[in-house]
């Protein structure tokens, strides 16, 4: 769970282990629930974005649904706007490249050479409602 | 981080697949239901037996059910923990003196935990969609809830004999004082389920009736968190970050030497995981009582530190990692006492425990 509040905790935790001991450790079952659940506190603590490839490409911010009082957010958790694109084909290979920074997440979606750009689109993350705006947590 | 969405519209990360997930799942409801006790036909023997159990680290069932239900929503979780809930209902309901006794600390108030995460959930989900939970599942609710309070009444509630510092019931402001942390926070974190269950319940039934026992309830969680803040140690900057660091006993005042605290025995880091069982409840439940997004990562940065900075130890200077925390190996509990873990220790020849920057590695 704590590396839901400080990045790199498991990989800290395994620093006294060969790689085969330490994927050997987060094989068990213990391991694997507390990297889930560190996944989980993340999204609880609003700091959790989605990047979903449907008709249209769409960013949204999660948990999304309503507020602490229980109302929706004005446009749930999406951030605007859906981006248009070729699509996926099932079977084929990408190449994705994601930039996160403080205000703004940028998508470029390649074909499998990487020459052909197929999207590219930075959004804004400070568009969305103020209860569910990333928390600037400092490790 | 990027998610997908699986078949069923859930979302999931990528680092943990939804065909993982569905693994994980599967395991955890493979677990037995987490009852405790021993069933004789006599009622008096099993009520013995349940007396002497030990529910605080907590019930490792129980805790595995929450998890996974809360990361992946799954609701024959739900299933599992309703299993051990209606068995410790039906026991503190039959044997009401029993379960008022064994709750009379918060090392004992964990036999609970299943009645409570299963009512908060359970009214939390029916808060926020009110289609998702039946009208006899809340009903239940308030029933588990009912036997919690009674349960807890003597223990937590009345103005006879309050702490004139704490404002609590003396015998529990005095319990606060003396026990180690490890063996009450989950305790704590119970409490902190009950009482947000309770106001889920108070929103659904708009009655203010618990009212009372609410405010009693985030006092007495309240004071505890003052309490053990008190006795550990914020430090605000090793590195430029936060550490919280605090003694394996409540009654380890510690000294401040070279700017940093020193106990006679620092929480190690088997202990200290049992302490994050219960600030997770408290986390999820009550942060605004002081377990919230800063605290913990100053808990993540204290153990953080303590799991990867190595130190010199002992006349032999012997080079060593402070300790670990329980991921991803099961700590050397023994080993780790003698190292203390919980801030950057050395082993004096004493054999206490002292924090010392000079001896850092």
């Amino acid at each position: 769970m704590l590396e839901a509040f400080r990045d790199g905790m498991i990989d800290g935790l395994c620093i006294t282990l060969n790689p085969e001991r330490k994927a050997a450790a987060n094989s068990t079952f213990d391991q694997r629930l507390e990297t889930l659940y560190s996944h989980y506190l993340k999204a609880l603590r609003k700091d959790l974005l989605s990047l979903s490839f449907r008709e249209n490409i769409r960013c949204n911010r999660y948990p999304l649904m309503r507020d602490e009082k229980l109302e929706s957010y004005p446009t749930g958790g999406l951030i605007e706007p859906m981006v248009v694109y070729p699509g996926v084909t099932t079977g084929e290979t990408y190449q994705v490249l994601v930039d996160k920074k403080a205000d703004s997440i940028r998508l470029r979606l390649y074909d499998e050479s990487g020459e052909n750009l197929q999207a590219d689109h930075t959004w804004d993350t400070r568009q969305t409602a103020e209860g569910i705006r990333p928390r600037q947590i400092k490790t | 981080m990027a998610t997908a969405e699986s078949p069923d519209g859930s979302v999931q990360n990528l680092i943990f697949s939804y065909a993982d997930t569905k693994v994980l799942i599967q395991e955890t409801l493979s677990e037995p239901n987490g009852i405790q006790e021993l069933q004789f036909t006599d009622p008096v023997a099993t009520v013995g037996n349940f007396m002497m159990m030990r529910f605080f680290f907590p019930v490792e069932n129980w805790l595995h059910f929450y998890k996974v239900y809360r990361a992946t929503g799954d609701k024959r979780l739900l299933d599992k923990l309703l299993e051990s809930a209606r068995h410790y209902h039906k026991l503190s309901a039959e044997y009401p003196s029993a379960a008022q006794q064994k709750a009379s600390d918060p090392e004992g108030m964990p036999f609970m935990y299943s009645m409570a995460a299963w009512s908060r959930i359970t009214l939390q989900l029916a808060r926020k969609q009110s289609g998702a939970v039946s009208k006899q599942e809340i009903e239940e609710a308030e029933a588990f809830l009912k036997t919690m309070v009674s349960v807890l009444k003597p223990t937590c509630e009345g103005n006879n004999s309050l702490d004139p510092e704490m404002g609590i019931p003396q015998k529990l402001a005095d319990d606060f004082r003396t026990r180690a942390f490890n063996r009450a926070m989950n305790g704590i974190g119970t409490l902190s389920l009950i009482t947000v269950a309770l106001e889920d319940l108070k929103a659904l039934n708009t009655t203010t009736e618990y009212q009372p026992t609410i405010d009693r309830y985030r006092k007495v969680i309240q004071e505890y968190i003052k309490n053990w803040h008190r006795i550990g140690y914020l430090d605000p900057n090793i590195e430029g970050e936060k550490h919280f660091v605090y003694p394996y006993a409540a009654g380890d005042i510690g000294k401040m030497v070279d700017g940093g605290k020193i106990y006679r025995r620092a929480e190690d880091a088997g202990h200290y995981s049992h302490t994050l069982q219960g600030l997770m409840l408290l986390y999820e439940s009550t942060p605004e009582l002081g377990i919230d997004d800063d605290f913990m990562t100053a808990v993540a940065n204290a153990v953080y530190r303590s799991s990867t900075v190595q130190v010199e130890v002992g006349k032999n200077k012997k080079r060593c990692i402070l300790g670990i925390s329980k991921a991803p190996l099961k700590p050397d509990c023994n080993q780790l006492q003698k190292m203390g873990t919980s801030t950057v220790t050395a082993q004096r020849e004493s054999g206490s425990i002292c924090w010392r920057p000079s001896e850092m590695a």
